[in-house]
């Protein structure tokens, strides 16, 4: 049995999507303020952690980091709401098109299911973009983060990479979703060991060795890496190009694989008629 | 006549899960099956609205889905103007349009125009054509004083008479209506009823599939008649044979 599992379309459709989710969004005023609003405590609550730590031996950890713990912990939470929007925001938004049975009227319509799962992916990605910009313009406006080092170049070509690895997993997520329902473990577990090993909040050498190998394997790991030495230390790509190949080595293993498993869940899911069941 | 869609020996199984206590203690796997679809056979021609009658749970719903792509059959074949769907390009649904007999199709926190312009466009159609398309049919079904409301405001009359629109913006070979008029007011199931018997009529190579319980309406409108009870065809041929029938009996 074949199945519609082309990943190119009319990019034009791309931008409906964004639009549409766009209006969606905005038209649930209080939670779009809400999500600006939270995002001033987040950073508050970060800002005066590492006011604290500032004084205490804990931050000594941070020393071969070469940064203080607020810009550490604030590039931590703007990268990892990248997987966030990945894997938990793209699996809600996928869910509750089944709930809603718009997932069946778009998959009735000449779009390639891939493209589809991916451009449903694009708004939360945009949204993300703006959130992590507002989260360092509060940082450098009000609580007086310093970024004069930093190589954009470099955090720029960090970012390039992480995005399409998150949506990659966030489609594997989503694939796995229409068959399953609720529970996909994909989501569990890179969610899970992300916020754990990754290094999101406290540097990975803090954990035992065993835990760092582990860590080693998670994307996040690699890009916070990477990222905290481009933004905060200034670091050329010669010098974070051991992270820029694990990413790279992450994109090519998720391609093929993202394409097996959609293919797999897609057809599956014409089988069962699952595109409209909840 | 150009035969526009034909179905050849299309069966459909559907796997019932038993609750898992009553799984307990049976063999694994012990799921039963329920046959929605035994060896289906029709074609419909240019020009010609088909009917599908038969009561709840008869197989309707499971038929027009299969062949809006939706749903796998196990076995079988549907050709739609003469290419096989199965090859899977996704190409061939831009020619088919299948109206739902449910109102969860439409993204209720947008107006009934943002809908129709989003779906015009994953139809092909650019940003602008979509807008003029949907201009053009909310003008024929005289919407356009509403199609500034949400859709969740809009009354289930309403969204069904979206989703006739929705069927109609981007001008598809066939469409596959599923209980359309129900929840529509007279004079609205008299537009329908007349826009579609007018749109297949119209033009060359262009088809229907109307689905209904309701007898009356498929002698109204359709040509032909495919009467299914559980899963298997009972009747296919001319409505008024099948009312003579019945009567006969």
């Amino acid at each position: 049995m074949q199945i519609d599992s082309r990943w190119t379309d009319n990019p034009a459709k791309a931008v409906a999507f964004i639009k549409k989710d766009m209006k969606i969004a905005a038209s649930y005023r209080l939670q779009f303020a809400f999500q600006f609003v939270q995002i001033f405590f987040s950073v508050t609550v970060i800002y005066f952690i590492g006011k604290m730590l500032g004084t205490s031996t804990g931050a000594s950890l941070l020393k071969g980091c070469n940064t203080d713990y607020f810009s550490f912990a604030l590039v931590g939470l703007a990268v990892n709401s990248y997987l966030k929007a990945g894997l938990v925001a793209i699996t809600n938004d996928i869910r509750q098109t089944m709930n809603q049975g718009t997932l069946e009227a778009m998959c009735a319509t000449p779009i390639g299911y891939n493209w589809l799962l991916l451009c449903s992916s694009l708004w939360q990605f945009v949204f993300e973009t703006v959130r992590v910009g507002f989260h360092f313009l509060l940082a450098i406006a009000v609580f007086g983060m310093r970024l004069r080092d930093a190589n954009w170049a470099g955090a720029i070509l960090c970012l390039i990479l992480t995005v399409p690895i998150f949506m990659m997993l966030g489609i594997i997520s989503c694939s796995i979703l229409i068959i399953v329902k609720q529970g996909d473990p994909i989501n569990w577990i890179f969610s899970s060991l992300s916020a754990l090993l990754a290094g999101t909040m406290f540097p990975v050498g803090v954990l035992p060795p065993w835990l760092q190998t582990i860590a080693m394997c998670l994307p996040l790991t690699h890009s916070l890496e990477a990222m905290r030495r481009c933004l905060l230390a200034g670091a050329g790509i010669g010098q974070v190009w051991m992270n820029i190949c694990a990413l790279l080595v992450f994109i090519v293993v998720l391609i093929p694989l993202t394409m097996a498993i959609t293919g797999i869940c897609m057809k599956a899911a014409k089988k069962q008629g699952a595109f409209s069941t909840y | 006549m150009a035969v526009v869609i034909e179905i050849r020996d299309v069966t459909k199984y559907f796997t019932v899960e038993r609750p898992l206590y009553k799984r307990l203690g049976l063999p694994f796997g012990a799921a039963g099956k329920i046959c929605a679809l035994d060896k289906i056979s029709f074609s419909v021609k240019s020009g010609e609205i088909l009917g599908i009658s038969g009561s709840n749970g008869a197989g309707k719903t499971t038929l027009l889905r299969t062949i809006a792509d939706l749903l796998k059959p196990e076995t079988g074949d549907i050709s739609i103007l003469g290419r096989p769907l199965a090859a899977g390009s996704g190409r061939l649904r831009s020619e088919i349009e299948y109206v739902s007999s449910d109102e969860r199709s439409f993204f209720w926190r947008l107006t009934g125009r943002e809908n129709l312009e989003f779906f015009g466009q994953l139809y092909g159609l650019s940003a602008k054509e979509s807008r003029n398309r949907t201009e053009q049919i909310l003008g024929k079904f005289r919407f356009e004083e509403k199609a500034g409301q949400l859709f969740r405001d809009y009354s289930a009359g309403m969204r069904k008479k979206v989703a006739v629109m929705r069927a109609l913006l981007h001008c598809p070979r066939i469409i596959l209506l599923d209980e359309v008029t129900n929840s529509l007011d007279l004079e609205s199931a008299k537009i329908v009823k007349t826009l579609v018997r007018e749109y297949v009529s119209n033009q060359k190579c262009r088809a229907a599939i109307w689905s209904t319980h309701r007898f009356e309406e498929i002698a109204e409108i359709c040509d032909k008649v495919l009467v299914i009870e559980d899963g298997t065809v009972r009747f296919h041929g001319v409505p008024g044979d099948y009312q003579r029938g019945l009567i006969c009996k």
